[in-house]
């Protein structure tokens, strides 16, 4: 018997025997319970595709309350407040932050294929987008000025990558992606600003092979960087960091107009701190999911969680 | 049946949902308790799939693929669970062998290989142990587990690679025992 027989015998053999034969009865109780006071929803506001499992850094998938509820944990947690000035949102920037905040004071989430904004207390809920397409994973730009969001016009058509301004004016086509986004999640396809707002990343494919793009807003033009998925431009605008290599299961960095790509770890979820290194997660040599940093060049690796518990999504 | 069944669900007929829920829950619940490694959180894992599948399950265009679109909705609500509570002190609730698996079970792992094994596929990633579980667990090819997991057969061809490659590097050595002699044991 050889190594890969024996080895899924093994797996299967130990699956088989730690799975649970039964589930809590409680469960299909609790299911029913909701279920039985909920109508299904109407096809065309159904999910046609599900998105694909992988670990998200922006929560774009779920229920509406979900999206809402993480997308606004992460953007207090993860935004600096300041008095940040937005072109064509005036009446928008009423918020009287208490504290940490997205730039202009609000958050944008996807609901039922449509974009809005929000205050952090849930005030001034104001849908930006109506349209019969489906709008998903808007990203505020660095000055919040604007928004950058995906827009699939039906179920079978391809995605296009939609600029508009923050009070939902002006919706702009940046990139039409003639392709389907089929292979990759939300957050792998997610866009990314650049510091100063002057290029969009994002990850595309068409089925078989994922890459990264860096696209000026401006203009539309884009240029194909590399193999990869979950771009991320470092606080100085000069590198993308990115997930790579077999299976996207390496931490890659390549200069911000796709040169130099090196790899400089193994491991998921790549996002770079504001001084400039790079957290990720990885399993290590016999361990389980930590939190490691490094610097851009591969060197100073080192475990900053290292707990035999799981931590994922450094941010 | 099965299908006339499907059809009703999709419909909006609750006691068809009930009944294909309630046939299917205990497989998905399995799956999601192997892929998080926590009761708990597979439990809600699996009433978050099942509500999902009822309220958009007029999305399901294809009544043959309510299986396969359960495995996704279940995968997909690991995924999420597991993003969630990232940033939550994480309770690890060790799996303990089940004392009435409801199906024939090769015991051919001895208690220490199977500590070993828990601990090794508790080091994998979410994304390698998913894989690993729909193709070794749930018995699906690989091309239906990129088709759940919606990803390119090359990634999870990659995955899998990585996974046992993960796991290999841990296995203590063992004399060859034939497949016929598997799970035997000598007076």
């Amino acid at each position: 018997m050889n190594d890969d027989i024996r080895l899924g015998r093994d797996v299967a053999s130990f699956f088989a025997a730690t799975a649970p034969s039964r589930g809590p009865d409680a469960l299909l109780d609790d299911v029913f319970l909701t279920t039985g006071r909920l109508r299904p929803r109407p096809r065309w506001l159904a999910m046609i595709k599900e998105p694909p499992m992988r670990l998200s850094s922006r929560p774009v998938v779920g229920s509406p309350t979900t999206r809402l509820i993480v997308l606004t944990a992460l953007l207090i947690a993860g935004i600096v407040a300041t008095t940040g000035a937005v072109v064509g949102a005036a009446s928008l920037l009423t918020s009287d932050l208490p504290g940490p905040g997205p730039q202009n004071g609000l958050i944008a989430f996807d609901s039922n294929g449509d974009i809005w904004v929000t205050n952090v207390d849930d005030t001034g809920r104001t849908q930006l987008t109506n349209a019969p397409s489906w709008d998903r994973s808007p990203i505020w730009s660095p000055q919040g000025d604007r928004i950058a969001y995906w827009s699939q016009r039906n179920p079978d058509a391809p995605y296009v990558l939609i600029v508009m301004n923050a009070d939902g004016s002006d919706p702009q086509m940046v990139r039409d992606l003639v392709i389907d986004r089929l292979g990759l999640s939300d957050d792998q396809t997610a866009p990314d600003w650049s510091p100063d707002s002057s290029r969009i990343a994002y990850s595309v494919t068409d089925g078989t092979s994922i890459w990264i793009e860096s696209l000026d807003p401006a203009c539309g033009t884009f240029r194909r960087l590399a193999e990869g998925s979950d771009p991320r431009w470092s606080p100085d605008g000069t590198m993308i960091a990115y997930a790579g290599g077999p299976g996207l299961s390496e931490v890659w960095v390549m200069a911000a107009d796709g040169t130099e790509p090196h790899r400089v770890a193994s491991g998921s979820g790549p996002m770079w701190s504001s001084t400039g290194r790079i957290a990720f997660w990885w399993a290590g040599n016999g361990g389980a999911n930590d939190v490691w940093v490094v610097d851009p060049d591969g060197s100073g690796n080192e475990n900053v969680t290292d707990s035999p518990d799981d931590e994922y999504w450094p941010s | 049946m099965r299908r006339q069944t499907v059809e009703r669900a999709i419909q909006g007929d609750h006691d068809a949902f009930t009944e294909l829920a309630s046939a299917s829950m205990d497989r998905q619940f399995a799956i999601a308790t192997l892929i998080l490694r926590d009761v708990d959180r597979a439990q809600d894992a699996v009433q978050e799939a099942l509500v999902s599948a009822w309220r958009d399950v007029r999305a399901l265009r294809d009544p043959e693929a309510w299986d396969a679109w359960l495995h996704r909705l279940t995968v997909r609500a690991c995924y999420r669970l597991a993003a969630s509570q990232r940033r939550r002190d994480l309770v690890e609730l060790h799996m303990m062998p089940d004392p009435m698996p409801d199906r024939s079970t090769d015991f051919s792992l001895s208690v220490a290989e199977r500590d070993r094994m828990e601990r090794e596929i508790g080091r994998l990633s979410l994304d390698q142990r998913a894989v690993l579980v729909l193709h070794f667990y749930a018995d699906l090819t690989l091309e239906q587990v990129a088709d759940i997991l919606g990803i390119p057969i090359g990634t999870a061809k990659s995955r899998l690679h990585y996974g046992s490659q993960a796991l290999r590097e841990t296995m203590p050595d063992r004399p060859t025992v034939p497949s016929g002699q598997v799970g035997e044991r000598t007076a």
